[in-house]
């Protein structure tokens, strides 16, 4: 076919674009995967680690008068003696001021700073057996019942908001995909009309010489899909080089490297991402070239 | 081996090109189609070579009704027809040789197979020192004769040739029509659209006269 082949090349040849634009939306569409995949696995590690999580402060005044840092520290030892024992929690320990200081410290300054000026609330990270209402004010009246004054903050409200939030980027990232997918689609079946409007004559030719469709058709997978397969393998590329840098220098602060690259979901979702491009530009090229030769008997 | 019944042509909404045609080609026969310029020649070879459906009426080609065909096998039917252009429609950046292979190519034969059927077809018409040269870079009885050795490579069992002395002189279009008598001598059915009357009279062959959209005239074929 290298002849024949050759005709087609010579004119669709000036269509860089369609490679420029296939690796553009690859490269585009792996970087929304990654961080929707990101997204998605932190939101589940957060709601996993943190939905039975409750924090228990221990108040600072108790009926009008100001409590003493020792027996603050008293009512701390004794609340997590008793909820360690309790049938409702699964697990209680205090957090330690210096934690709490660090903590802190991007707000308030120093940590040694924070923990000698400002008198930090007395804390308990309390894991619940389960998250139900009933649980929760049986372990405030059992509290109550041992005077400790204290109040318990779940970590609910805010941990929806952030559900909500997580969930509205994964959304946006989903739409992203999609309008990568779009643009690419638009853009191949705007070569594929184009090259058809510049080609009629030499399709009309083929036609009138017994070619079937399908022989036609192929004439453009090997020019027009031959490009879009090197822009989605160099986007791919391209995209690959860039997250390897994301992983490998900000791993530290965001992601885990290991984890990353071992995550066969990820990878395998990755590696299909070019295919299905590539499949989208095989659907539309086919598409647009039948719905042509449908004009000729 | 070709039947006209009743046959009508019509572009979009506007009136009828062709009206009532009917005729018959037998296996092997050789047929002038005359007409003034604007009298139909072009549409109706185009619904020779298929390339077109008639509005009315019925063709049957090789003993099969186009009407009755679907895409597949009117593209397999199309494969038994070749057409010579007045306009030679050669592909320019293909050599000579890649254009007369091309019909080759569309039926799937091997590269082995083209190359040789190509070379001795390309040395037949006189042109086996212009293989790897573009038309562009031919005269235009070369072209000519490439168009011709394109449409005859798969031996088909029609030749169509639209004005193909149209754009050569006189020389070179007598020595053209000579290859068609040769071909139509191999078995061949062939039909030239064609206003040239000297060549007409010369060569004489049976006549498919047109005059607007009507076969008015089955000439008869001359002494």
């Amino acid at each position: 076919m290298s002849g024949l082949n050759a005709s087609f090349r010579a004119r669709i040849s000036a269509q860089r674009m369609t490679l420029l634009i296939s690796a553009l939306m690859t490269f585009l569409g792996l970087l929304c995967f990654f961080s929707g995949w990101q997204l998605y696995t932190w939101q589940s590690n957060v709601l996993h680690t943190s939905s039975n999580m409750v924090v228990l402060e221990i108040l600072q005044q108790q009926n009008g008068q100001e409590i003493s840092s020792a027996a603050l520290n008293d009512y701390v030892t004794k609340a997590t003696q008793i909820l360690k024992s309790h049938p409702a929690v699964a697990n209680a320990a205090p957090v330690s001021q210096a934690e709490l200081a660090e903590e802190l410290s991007p707000v308030l300054g120093a940590p040694e700073m924070v923990q000698d000026t400002i008198p930090l609330p007395r804390l308990l990270q309390v894991e619940m057996k389960a998250m139900s209402p009933d649980y929760i004010a049986l372990v405030e009246s059992d509290l109550k019942a041992a005077s400790i004054p204290a109040k318990i903050i779940p970590s609910n409200p805010w941990l929806a908001s952030l559900k909500d939030l997580s969930q509205a980027l994964m959304f946006a990232m989903f739409i992203l995909e999609a309008m990568c997918f779009l643009a690419l689609m638009f853009a191949v079946g705007g070569t594929v009309q184009s090259q058809i409007a510049i080609q009629w004559d030499e399709l009309e030719l083929y036609h009138i010489m017994g070619a079937k469709d399908d022989f036609v058709i192929k004439q453009f997978y090997k020019t027009i899909l031959r490009q879009i397969a090197w822009g989605c393998f160099a986007g791919a590329i391209i995209a690959i080089i860039v997250l390897g840098g994301l992983l490998y220098f900000w791993h530290q602060r965001f992601f885990s490297y290991e984890a990353t690259i071992t995550n066969y979901g990820l990878v395998g979702g990755a590696l299909l991402l070019p295919l299905a491009f590539l499949a989208i530009s095989w659907l539309t090229t086919r598409h647009m070239v039948v719905k042509n030769l449908n004009t000729l008997p | 081996m070709i039947e006209f019944s009743h046959v009508g042509l019509r572009y979009g909404g506007g009136p009828e090109v062709l009206s009532d045609i009917s005729f018959k080609l037998d296996a092997g026969s050789y047929h002038f189609l005359s007409g003034a310029s604007g009298a139909g020649k072009s549409s109706l070879m185009s619904l020779l070579y298929c390339g077109r459906k008639p509005t009315r009426g019925n063709i049957s080609m090789f003993g099969q009704g186009i009407m009755e065909l679907n895409r597949n096998q009117l593209a397999v039917l199309r494969q038994k027809i070749g057409v010579v252009f007045q306009d030679f429609r050669l592909l320019p950046n293909l050599t000579a040789f890649e254009n007369v292979a091309l019909p080759l190519r569309i039926i799937g034969q091997p590269d082995r197979e083209i190359k040789q059927n190509v070379s001795e077809l390309l040395s037949w018409v006189g042109l086996g020192d212009y293989m790897d040269m573009y038309p562009a870079t031919l005269s235009g009885g070369q072209q000519q004769r490439i168009a011709i050795a394109r449409a005859v490579i798969t031996r088909p069992r029609l030749l169509l040739a639209d004005e193909p002395t149209g754009n050569l002189d006189d020389e070179i279009g007598f020595k053209l029509m000579l290859l068609f008598e040769q071909l139509n001598k191999m078995g061949t059915t062939i039909v030239v659209a064609t206003h040239n009357i000297p060549m007409m009279e010369h060569f004489g062959h049976q006549r498919l006269v047109l005059e607007k959209g009507h076969l008015n005239m089955l000439g008869k074929k001359a002494a």
